[in-house]
């Protein structure tokens, strides 16, 4: 195991990183809108790549698609360490309980590796990049880690896992407290269920009030066929289809890059006009 | 319990009814008990006794089926007030809306189906819209591809509920006659 290890830290090496970082793609010029954030959310399907040239390649496919944009945050999936899995010498592993203890081990460097690809997204882009590993959940602005709350022109945002979409107490204090967006990096499921999918960051959406951001990984991961469906979530009133979705994935897969600007004006006086503190107990008869 | 969310379409409906809630406008007869009421109160009766309760705002009521909430309210419903009507022990939360607009109308839908699924309670939704009512009712786990979503339509609608409270916590089992 020990092994194992020393081979893929000189797969990924700091001397392979530093060729590789130069090409990744650049942003065009890009103009701040007073008022609004602009955010792009990527769906992806899941495909394993060989070392950091094959994961910078694959990450330039999204980020041509959001050039134009120049977005402010950008929320990729979860676990995106994984797609590091046909790297030397993980690959040459079978299934079993032996491969996943070896996962376990290499997850630190290839988790670490993928933050330093992410970190000089967020620098070179001057923007905010969120993502999972299976280290956990990171945020780098403009190169610079960040806390699971951080600012973004003046405005808050929060990222959490999959499991507090559903704490409503949670996710009021947070409004409470200057949060605007919530980002969730997420992970697609072999059991998707629409109904399930919809009662994370759409419903809290609509019961909170804030801007969801909900990136997916789907594709075939480890002979399980994922399905998932990122979305951008408002709440109802302050979205042009009366639907809850800014914009969403109209499939369950493929690979997509989901563009969005935040009016933050509107949310704030959705936020305003509901911000009635409810003080009946129904003590009853 | 059978209840009846709407108004009368035909008779047969009202044999062995419990509990019909409708908007004050859509007179009924024929059940054991009514809720009806608006967006500014509610009155409660029991068929064959003089009791009657009558309410405005939110009130917690005692019936023969258990302890059901009535929330009436002309501006959007909180999931918090729904979330207070479960701590106080009741089995099923009513609520009568008066909507300004058609994005409150479904800002209350999802709010109220979001709400009954977190907190384990089921919502009865009348809601009147540009004097149109829209009705819904969503039970945990219930529902087509247990969305929690049994009803949520313009016509009246019968359905079957039982609620069975043990140890381990609230069991719902549900049925709906959407045909009339």
């Amino acid at each position: 195991m020990g092994l194992s290890r020393f081979l893929l830290s000189l797969s990924l090496s700091r001397k392979q990183l530093q060729i590789w970082l130069r090409q990744l793609e650049q942003p065009f010029p890009s103009k701040k809108v007073k008022g609004a954030i602009k955010a792009a959310v990527v769906q992806m399907d899941y495909i394993p790549v060989s070392g950091i040239g094959g994961f910078v390649t694959l990450i330039n496919h999204f980020l041509v698609k959001m050039r134009d944009f120049s977005p402010q945050i950008i929320v990729f999936p979860h676990l995106m360490d994984t797609i590091f899995y046909r790297t030397f010498p993980i690959f040459l592993f079978s299934r079993g309980k032996r491969y996943a203890r070896m996962l376990k081990e290499c997850s630190v460097t290839t988790s670490r590796t993928c933050e330093k690809v992410m970190a000089e997204i967020s620098k070179v882009w001057h923007c905010s990049v969120i993502f999972g590993t299976t280290q956990g959940l990171f945020v780098y602005n403009e190169g610079v880690r960040q806390e699971s709350i951080f600012e973004v022109q003046d405005y808050k945002v929060a990222v959490l896992p999959k499991r507090l979409l559903t704490n409503s107490w949670k996710l009021k204090q947070l409004v409470d407290d200057g949060v605007r967006i919530v980002s969730a990096p997420g992970f697609g499921l072999s059991d998707y269920r629409e109904w399930d999918d919809r009662f994370h960051m759409w419903a809290h959406s609509q019961m909170i009030g804030f801007y969801g951001l909900w990136s997916a990984m789907s594709g075939k991961f480890l002979g399980r066929d994922l399905k998932a469906r990122a979305s951008v979530t408002a709440p109802i009133p302050i979205t042009n289809s009366l639907d809850g979705y800014i914009v969403k994935n109209n499939s369950l897969n493929g690979d997509t890059v989901l563009l969005a600007e935040l009016d933050m004006f509107k949310l704030e006086s959705f936020i305003q006009a509901r911000n009635v503190p409810v003080t009946y107990n129904f003590k009853g008869h | 319990m059978r209840l009846l969310l709407g108004k009368q379409i035909v008779l047969k409906e009202f044999y062995h009814t419990d509990l019909v809630v409708s908007w004050i406008e859509e007179p009924v007869s024929g059940a054991s008990t009514y809720l009806i009421g608006n967006d500014k109160g509610f009155m409660y009766i029991v068929a064959n006794s003089d009791e009657i309760h009558y309410g405005n705002d939110s009130d917690l009521l005692n019936t023969p089926f258990g302890k059901v909430a009535v929330i009436c309210s002309s501006k959007g419903i909180h999931w918090e007030l729904i979330y207070n009507s479960k701590k106080s022990d009741a089995l099923l939360t009513i609520i009568f809306q008066r909507a300004a607009n058609i994005s409150d109308v479904l800002l209350t839908k999802a709010i109220c189906w979001g709400t009954s699924r977190e907190f384990n309670i089921p919502v009865a939704l009348l809601t009147n819209h540009a004097e149109h009512l829209q009705y819904q009712f969503c039970v945990p786990n219930q529902g087509r591809e247990q969305s929690g979503l049994v009803y949520d339509s313009t016509a009246s609608c019968m359905i079957d509920m039982d609620v069975s409270k043990t140890e381990s916590g609230i069991f719902f089992s549900v049925k709906s006659f959407a045909e009339g």
